[in-house]
């Protein structure tokens, strides 16, 4: 698996950063909440002011719907950001750096380059929410609270997915742009944002959920419901295949620049 | 066998040109040289080869295998040293090397050792921090290091000094005296006149001539000099006409007793025929006379 370990090292100190920024901004979330309890009361009294975000009043009565809203907040968007641009990076990388003439003309298999590629890309998704659920659960226990484990790993599972959600798209973006392929990533995952967020305006949006990664892993909701939302979710798995099996088929047959 | 057998090859880039209806072939354990200047398709010719682009038209054999369906089983037994290498920045020498052979699935320690000695390659320096010469010795070890049975080059002597170059074809002779193909693209004539045994011209995508490098200096062709001519000679097959001083001088491809009779009309003071060089034969393809 030489692309693979190749990647796992070209991605490192970004993957080291943003895990410790998220995990960090999670844990110092978790460890403010014995003081913000009483704020958080006031805040629960300003009924949906927040909705929008996916936040609702009742998440902020209970240790497990704060913890699971501030998942969404923290290592949603950031993650999402983070998924898109090791996602566009993956393939574009080797074109915009001039290196994929030195890995194409090795006996390494197109299908095998990206595949290799694609494992790295879920690997760094893992390390960044195993590490932000590590610190997110030391947080718990150094500040006493109990939440419901099982809504709470269910959120981390949703915003995996989520990422790897996003982090499918561009690598299809990455296989066939080369220039511009970062801007396009970006746009992606502030694009799929903005639509969450459309979404929660009016029940006449809310059909946007399906399109939207965000849709499924709304911590909130999976909270107050004990799951995820199957409809969202299903919408977002098909999307993630589909992204996968064109990002194979373009790049077998893509002319590689020079 | 032939190591290269291209039959109708055509690239098409929208409005660029590529190649066109290229077919061309070469033996197995040849010394093949691929000319032509910057633009005329030399490098399309090669990614098509190697699978980096697909063909418009037309179809290929690298070493018996399909160039489409048998890119890998191909590319295990080719060496290619692009005209500029890019690698990845960060990587030290001994890293990217190990790099390429673990993609070669081979261990290729041993051979990549003794050719950074011979080329007094540094495999500690980071590839970001070599000069484009040491990184064109990077280049070179990663096509030379798995003891391919043929070697593609893609203008493989620029960066590198006289001293570099001489050590680099030393391998390359012994490398083909070992039976190797090497399939060099170059368009400094010199080094293909000295080392290769046939070439091939290309201008514009089109293949023009293949030869052996003795015929194509010849190609029937002499160069005629004449000092003190009384005028300029009048014959069919003359090219590449030069005026220098009393002197003036061209390339002549016709009847020997034609060129003779004429040459007493005009009368002169002194005449030499002799053979072209590579280079006056390639400028003769480049010329619109040699249209």
């Amino acid at each position: 698996m030489p692309v693979f370990f190749r990647e796992l090292k070209r991605n490192k100190l970004l993957v080291i950063i943003w895990s410790a920024a998220s995990a960090g901004m999670l844990a110092v979330s978790l460890l403010i909440y014995p003081l913000m309890v009483s704020q958080l009361q006031s805040l629960a009294e300003m009924g949906d002011t927040f909705s929008a975000m996916g936040l609702s009043a009742q998440s902020f009565l209970d240790y497990t719907g704060y913890y699971a809203s501030e998942i969404s907040s923290v290592i949603g968007i950031g993650g999402a950001i983070f998924a898109a641009l090791i996602g566009v990076n993956a393939l574009s990388r080797e074109e915009k750096e001039h290196t994929a003439e030195f890995l194409l003309t090795h006996p390494v298999s197109r299908a095998r380059v990206v595949l290799e590629k694609l494992l790295a890309v879920l690997a760094a998704c893992v390390v960044l929410n195993v590490a932000s659920a590590a610190l997110g659960a030391a947080s718990s226990a150094v500040i006493g609270e109990k939440a419901d484990s099982g809504a709470i790993a269910l959120t981390f599972l949703a915003h995996f997915i989520m990422h790897v959600e996003v982090a499918s798209i561009c690598f299809l973006l990455g296989s066939f742009l080369s220039r511009g392929a970062i801007a396009a990533g970006l746009g992606t995952a502030f694009g799929a944002y903005v639509l969450y967020i459309v979404a929660n305006v009016t029940e006449k949006t809310r059909f946007l959920k399906y399109v939207t990664p965000f849709g499924y892993a709304e911590g909130n909701y999976i909270a107050a419901n004990g799951g995820i939302h199957g409809g969202y979710l299903a919408v977002g798995l098909a999307i993630t295949v589909a992204c996968i099996v064109a990002a194979f088929v373009i790049y077998q047959k893509k002319d590689i620049k020079n | 066998m032939d190591a290269i057998r291209t039959e109708g090859l055509t690239k098409n880039y929208g409005r660029a040109r590529g190649i066109t209806e290229l077919s061309l072939a070469v033996e197995e354990g040849d010394f093949f040289g691929f000319i032509g200047p910057n633009g005329a398709g030399k490098s399309t010719t090669i990614r098509l080869l190697l699978g980096l682009i697909s063909p418009t038209a037309g179809r290929a054999e690298v070493l018996g295998k399909d160039i489409v369906r048998e890119r890998n089983a191909i590319l295990a037994e080719v060496g290619y040293l692009p005209s500029e290498a890019a690698f990845y920045g960060g990587m030290r020498v001994s890293e990217l090397l190990e790099y390429s052979a673990k993609l070669r699935r081979k261990d290729c320690r041993g051979e990549a050792a003794r050719l950074c000695e011979r080329l007094q390659l540094d495999v500690t320096r980071k590839v970001n921090e070599l000069s484009l010469g040491n990184r064109k010795k990077v280049g070179i070890v990663c096509a030379l290091q798995h003891r391919p049975r043929l070697y593609i080059l893609d203008e493989p002597t620029s960066g590198l000094d006289p001293l570099m170059q001489e050590a680099f074809f030393e391998l390359l002779c012994e490398r083909s005296a070992e039976g190797a193909t090497v399939f060099l693209s170059s368009h400094v004539l010199p080094e293909v006149a000295r080392y290769c045994r046939r070439a091939a011209i290309i201008k514009e995508g089109r293949l023009l001539v293949c030869d052996s490098v003795e015929k194509l200096g010849s190609e029937g062709y002499k160069r005629v000099t004449l000092r003190g001519a009384g005028e300029t000679p009048r014959l069919e097959g003359m090219r590449d006409l030069r005026y220098d001083g009393d002197s003036l001088t061209f390339l002549y491809g016709g009847d020997a007793a034609a060129l003779i009779a004429e040459l007493a009309r005009v009368g002169l003071r002194d005449v030499t025929i002799t053979e072209p060089d590579l280079s006056e034969v390639f400028m003769h393809y480049y010329t619109k006379e040699g249209e």
